[in-house]
């Protein structure tokens, strides 16, 4: 199968025109409404989103339920994809809008210590087993207030700028440097004790 | 490099090795007589190290798309009734734990901007059929836990209703409209903690 | 005497069956891992969780004649453990567990009038208590409770703390780092030597807070008719914005630039750093609650 070509010379932010990108032929195919081409695309994308939610959600029942509606929201929007970013970043930015949405109609601030599942359920469906500091940022993300968790996230682990992070977020850009500040020092003081 | 902001905006371009030496020259001389700021450099450092051992991608526990495959193709419909009374409606329905209704709502009840008097009306009905939950449930409550629950209630509605005089008094006064949105929030959160009692 | 029992992966421990009229006097042990996720119920009488050095979980409980019976199960990673059958009502004496914990466990604690006792914690705790009072010594990574009118009391360095009562006082001695109080009456006392962001929500308590706030660093406090009084260093580099709707004009004891709008309206900022982008953020709102804003050489000193 050859690859659709869209002859395209696009943005990368730098101001410089850049060769034509090459769509990946699952993405046209999956926008024309073919099913399995999207369920490709979901397996090759769907560890990095659940990533994302459960990072910025801090709870695995959430952002199992997020990474769902991220991919159902991407192919109701495949259509308006454009090829002008590469496939993953269109829906990664999708995702970002969906979860941070989803958080800011969310009304507890408190997260519980041990949900009210089964116990062994429980851990069966916790972050992945421990080893090393890898399981402890994690778990100390989690714990993060939420506006400091966001930041964090978005800044730090996922490479967004702090003008971009008060654009998806709302606050000021001083407020995300503030923020992210809080975060490292409170990550800091639960890891480092 | 004068003060903390300008070290504080340096530190990215520091991690990444992109000082050039003079900068780098004026930044270690602020870190020499600057505490607060060689913290921020240290933890920002710390920090980096093992954020970078992050994984990118985290593989569910198990597999999702059986949960997005029926959904694919779906139109999304709007319901006729305004998205506030149906917000309202999935915060009764998180009382009741039924996510999948939940996400059922969620997902085809787009918010709109309105005034804050849909908000307002939102908030009613939220907190009226929050309020019906917790009358099914209070025969279930030992009588010194229900006498509790209801004390504090009362306070909050005083609150609220204060708070809603105030407003009607000076209809335009946004810090009002705040107050009386906080207010109401904070009378929701309460009558799902006393739904919440009832259940457990 | 303790009884240790070995168990397998996943195996049900059974410490006691139904009650008996002469009541229970048990103890019991049993392994578990440094970070076990652990359950306890107690209802009514006293809940003392206490954490120490070894990798086991052990239990001793005094459970009065028809007072509920003992019960317990799980594994290393995960066990529950407590007094079942307990009738609010019940008149006699109260149920007394007294359970150690490893340092790391991560533990849940429910109850209704029994008062919970949290000790040398450096894991998790979350309590949800009706009437019971919470008090919790000691550094747990995280310290959640919550209760309808007991009064919670948390001593030491928790570094996120969060915490609500209803009519019950909540107070906070060295926390630094994040903590969130919301009360509907209860008073509210957050002291420190330094706290790093803090949020209080209340309707008509008191609130009472006595920390510096370092660069960063955030405070907010809304009440609705709640007085409001913050004690801060006199070295400080912030930005305020405080503001009440219906209260007394507001009362500050700073030098510094003061833009003041209104008296009840108070917007500055103190110190070369706040001006260099760098303050921590202190904000205030009430909607008639009085507001009184005030420096000393060292505030936590009470």
């Amino acid at each position: 199968m050859t690859a659709a070509t869209l002859a395209l010379h696009h943005d990368t932010g730098t101001g410089e025109a850049t060769a034509p990108r090459t769509v990946d032929p699952d993405v046209s195919t999956a926008a024309a409404g073919d099913d399995r081409a999207f369920e490709r695309l979901y397996r090759l994308h769907v560890g990095r989103i659940h990533a994302l939610a459960l990072r910025l959600a801090a709870d695995s029942d959430d952002a199992e339920r997020l990474t769902q509606d991220v991919f159902v929201r991407a192919w109701e929007r495949l259509g308006s994809f454009r090829g002008d970013s590469a496939f993953g970043t269109w829906l990664h930015r999708l995702a970002v809008n969906l979860i941070l949405s989803d958080r800011r109609s969310a009304w507890r601030r408190t997260r519980r210590v041990v949900p009210k599942a089964d116990l062994e359920e429980e851990m069966a469906a916790s972050l992945p087993v421990n080893v090393g500091d890898r399981l402890d940022l994690d778990a100390a993300i989690a714990m993060l207030p939420p506006g400091a968790r966001t930041v964090f996230v978005l800044h730090d682990v996922e490479g967004y700028e702090h003008a971009e992070i008060a654009g998806l977020t709302g606050v000021a850009v001083g407020t995300s440097k503030a923020q992210l500040f809080r975060a490292r020092r409170l990550l800091r003081e639960v890891l480092d004790r | 490099m004068n003060d903390c902001r300008d070290v504080r905006e340096a530190i990215p371009s520091l991690l990444a090795g992109n000082l050039g030496p003079e900068t780098r020259a004026q930044l270690d001389a602020h870190l020499a007589r600057c505490q607060a700021c060689r913290d921020d450099v240290e933890t920002a450092i710390w920090v980096g190290e093992r954020t970078r051992a992050l994984p990118r991608a985290i593989a569910p526990a198990r597999d999702l798309w059986t949960g997005i495959a029926p959904r694919l193709g779906r139109r999304t419909r709007r319901f006729a009734a305004p998205w506030w009374g149906l917000a309202a409606a999935a915060i009764v329905l998180m009382a009741l734990s039924s996510a999948a209704t939940v996400a059922l709502v969620r997902r085809t009840v787009q918010p709109d901007p309105g005034g804050f008097a849909q908000l307002e009306l939102g908030f009613q009905n939220a907190a009226r059929e929050l309020g019906e939950v917790y009358r099914e449930s209070r025969g279930t409550l030992a009588p010194g836990t229900r006498a509790v629950l209801e004390r504090n209630l009362e306070v909050i509605e005083r609150a609220l209703a204060e708070a809603r005089a105030a407003l009607d008094a000076d209809p335009s006064n946004r810090a009002l409209e705040a107050v009386v949105v906080a207010a109401y929030k904070r009378k929701i959160a309460f009558l799902e903690r006393a739904s919440a009692f009832g259940e457990s | 005497m303790i009884g240790r029992q070995t168990t397998a992966a996943i195996a049900v421990l059974t410490i006691a069956g139904a009650a008996s009229a002469a009541g229970q006097d048990r103890q019991l042990g049993f392994p578990a891992d440094p970070d076990v996720a652990l359950r306890v119920y107690n209802l009514v009488g006293t809940t003392r969780i206490t954490g120490w050095d070894r990798d086991s979980i052990e239990v001793r409980a005094t459970v009065p004649p028809r007072g509920g019976s003992l019960f317990g199960g799980g594994s290393r990673r995960a066990a529950k453990l407590g007094v079942d059958g307990q009738n609010p009502s019940f008149t006699g004496p109260p149920a007394t567990l007294d359970v150690r914990v490893p340092r790391g466990a991560r533990i849940w604690v429910k109850s209704g009038t029994a008062d919970v006792i949290v000790a040398e914690i450096r894991g998790e705790i979350e309590v949800s208590s009706v009437t019971g009072a919470v008090t919790l010594t000691g550094s747990p990574r995280v310290a959640a409770i919550e209760t309808i009118d007991g009064n919670v009391s948390i001593t030491g360095n928790a570094t996120v703390v969060r915490a609500r009562t209803g009519a019950g006082a909540v107070t906070i001695s060295g926390a630094r780092g994040d903590v969130v109080v919301a009360t509907v009456q209860g008073k509210v006392e957050i002291v420190s030597n330094e706290l790093l962001s803090g949020r209080v929500e209340t309707v008509s308590g008191s609130v009472e807070v006595r920390t510096a706030v370092p660069l960063d660093g955030q405070l907010e406090v809304e009440t609705h008719d709640g007085p409001v009084e913050i004690t801060l260093p006199r070295e400080l580099d912030a930005r305020f914005d405080l503001s009440t709707i219906k209260g007394a004009p507001i009362a500050t004891h700073f030098s510094g630039d003061v833009l003041r709008q209104h008296p009840r309206s108070a917007r500055f900022a103190v110190g070369k750093k706040s001006g260099a982008g760098r303050g921590a953020s202190i904000v205030v709102r009430t909607f008639s609650g009085a507001i009184t804003v005030r420096s000393r050489s060292n505030p936590s000193g009470g």
